[in-house]
């Protein structure tokens, strides 16, 4: 016959497995009973949060349930505690009610805080609060601590089957909660800026606020009672001041605020207001997305999200990454990256003309040719698909080519009979640039226009001649031209100085479009791995904007001395812009006016 | 032992359970530890 008894279970989590066979010790003889009060404080008290760790706090209480492992008929059990003494343990006391069989295998579920709700009879229907009723947390800890999220509801669960026969009941606690932390950037250039609350908004689901949930089905299961599908986390508690762009560079604040774990659709609406003061006024900027893809907020784990105070950008210039030879001053001219350690330079105008390889690991640069005096190697462009820096001679109007690792070289066009073609200077050849198929294009500034050689004719065939690949027409000159390999841009200007314009080809259909009006000689251009267009001109001015699908364009960014970081003193002459070779979001500008390279990153 | 009578954990002590009122139990949870998700949203 089968014996049922009293118990006395020890709940242990801890670094077993679950149900981890161990020695038990006998108890009570057998008898039945409803357990007993516990006189621990009733207070709800909260979890304490170190770093990554949650931590127990004394007086903190759990609920327990068990029913036989499968079965839904629940027995909810007393509270468990945990006292001062055990805190270093993790040890609660309690008792169990009902009876129990040693032999036979139960379901357990342990719940924080305590709830003496009479609708908490079993683990289906458990009333949590998710961070606060109110939807408005607080920031207790200051810049960078998690300490906030102590002041918060964020119930813990845990789950396990097995008998009390020869195991223990081994629970590991899991947060109810995910958490969000807003990584807030000032974008105030010349201001500091004082955070005071964030608000945020995920498309329409309740992301706090009180809730039923149900442990049984895996993952807790969620159902709103009253919730609330806005939050706002205020910093009040602790004061956050961000430092100016200007004078401290790059300023975050980070604060934490805990949500009901979901998963957002492709297409919600994440909208996050922040506001603050500026110089003693409210200020507030709204920063919103719609989701391009799912993302999960999923329990127990932190979701970044960068937000900003500012529409505008800000760019934090790092002035002076490269530095050639100081006899090469003035000479700097074409530049373009063969991998994230190695920038190719070309240096015109003197001597010591030539293509040159920096090393960012070595800091340092080596030649890896000699090109002659009076060639001009103007713009370069290094090709991955052959591992050859390619670059042009304004004043030969030939295009070569150098490896940069065994520094072999030769013409990139040759004629008929094989020999190098020299096009002359009266070309004014000025850029060089390939697309995704590795075809050539050459901007021929005297020549009014932009000549392309296909990859699949080695290079020989010159749509050059006549009206070219790209004709603009006396007096329209070519200056400068970029590509995202399908459409090319190309830069014109007329000598008079009436007319300076932007205009792209789409490389397969042909169709010319001009994507933009402006004035002064555009030196250099570039299209960045964010698909935004830079140009700079010869006063030192560099704009930035993203051209939409619809033709149209986002609002144009002006990149000058007064809204940039560590811009370098004094004027210098951008000869060319140069992407990013690791993807992010910043470019780098040769100076050629002083011989060096600054990067400029965008935030 | 015998196994047909009730169990405590070996944590507690005789002594302890019987203070207790015979019921009293003893054992420790540990809680899982915050991780950061892989990927970043930003809004910027």
């Amino acid at each position: 016959m089968k014996t049922y008894i009293s118990y006395i279970v020890g709940i242990a989590a801890l670094l077993f497995s679950s149900c981890a066979k161990e020695n038990v010790v006998n108890s009570r003889p057998d008898t039945s009973s409803d357990g007993f009060s516990i006189t621990a404080s009733v207070s709800e008290t909260k979890t304490a949060n170190d770093g990554m760790n949650t931590k127990w706090v004394a007086g903190d209480r759990i609920t327990l349930y068990h029913a036989p492992a499968g079965n839904s008929e629940y027995t909810k059990d007393n509270p468990f505690v945990i006292t001062e003494a055990n805190l270093a343990s993790n040890k609660f006391t309690g008792s169990l009610n009902g009876t129990i069989d040693p032999a036979a295998s139960y379901d357990w579920y342990a719940v924080y805080p305590y709830t003496e709700s009479e609708t908490a009879i079993n683990p289906t229907c458990i009333p949590v609060t998710i961070a606060t009723s109110t939807a408005v947390q607080s920031q207790v800890g200051g810049n960078g601590s998690m300490s906030n999220i102590c002041g918060v509801n964020i119930p813990l669960w845990g789950k396990a089957t097995c008998d009390l026969g020869t195991n223990s009941v081994n629970l590991q606690m899991k947060n109810m909660a995910a958490l969000l932390k807003f990584k807030v950037l000032n974008t105030y250039f010349d201001s500091d800026f004082k955070l005071k609350n964030i608000w945020v908004k995920i498309g329409d689901e309740a992301i706090v606020g009180t809730f039923t949930v149900d442990l049984t089905q895996g993952e807790p299961v969620f159902t709103a009672v009253d919730a609330k599908t806005s939050m706002q986390l205020d910093i009040n508690q602790t004061e956050i001041v961000l430092g100016n762009v200007k004078s401290n560079g790059v300023q975050y604040a980070e604060v934490y605020a805990a949500i009901k774990p979901f998963v957002a659709q492709a297409g919600t609406l994440l909208r996050i207001t922040v506001t603050g003061e500026v110089n003693g006024e409210s200020k507030s900027y709204e920063n919103s997305m719609t989701l391009p893809s799912a993302v999960s907020f999923n329990a127990g784990k932190i979701r970044e999200i960068n937000v900003r105070t500012t529409a505008d950008p800000v760019y934090i210039c790092e002035a002076d990454v490269v530095a050639m030879p100081a006899d090469l001053a003035g000479q700097l001219n074409g530049a373009s990256f063969i991998d994230k350690d190695r920038l190719a330079l070309s240096t015109i105008n003197s001597s010591n003309e030539g293509i040159w390889v920096y090393s960012f690991k070595d800091k340092s640069s080596v030649k890896i040719m000699d090109v002659g005096t009076g060639v001009y190697p103007w713009k370069i462009k290094y090709n991955a698909s052959d591992n050859k820096v390619y670059f042009i001679s304004k004043a030969n109007g030939y295009v070569r080519w150098v490896n940069p690792d065994d520094k072999s070289n030769g013409y990139a066009v040759n004629d008929s009979n094989g020999d190098a073609k020299w096009y002359g200077a009266d070309r004014g050849f000025m850029d060089i640039e390939f697309d995704k198929d590795n075809n050539m294009y050459v901007l021929e500034r005297d020549n009014y226009t932009v000549a392309k050689f296909s990859k699949s004719s080695g290079y020989s065939s010159d749509t050059g001649a006549n009206e070219g690949y790209f004709y603009f027409g006396d007096p329209r000159k070519p200056r400068s031209m970029c590509t995202d390999g399908s459409k090319l841009y190309v830069a014109t200007h007329k000598d008079d100085g009436t007319e300076s314009r932007l205009w792209s080809k789409d490389l397969t259909s042909g169709n010319v479009t001009t994507i933009a009006w402006g004035s002064g000689n555009v030196i250099s251009m570039m299209m960045d791995a964010q698909g935004r267009l830079l140009w700079a001109n010869n006063s030192n001015k560099i704009y930035r904007t993203k051209l939409k699908d619809d033709g149209t364009q986002e609002s144009l960014s002006g990149i000058e001395s007064g809204n940039v970081s560590g811009w370098p003193d004094g004027g210098f002459m951008p000869a060319e812009l140069v992407p990013s070779p690791d993807g992010k979001n910043a470019f780098y500008i040769i100076d050629s006016a002083h011989n060096k390279v600054h990067k400029i990153t965008i935030y | 032992m015998n196994n047909s009578t009730a169990y405590i954990s070996p944590a507690i002590t005789v002594q302890d359970f019987l203070a207790g009122g015979g019921f009293l139990t003893s054992g420790s949870m540990e809680i899982s530890k915050w991780e950061n998700e892989d990927e970043t949203i930003s809004l910027y």
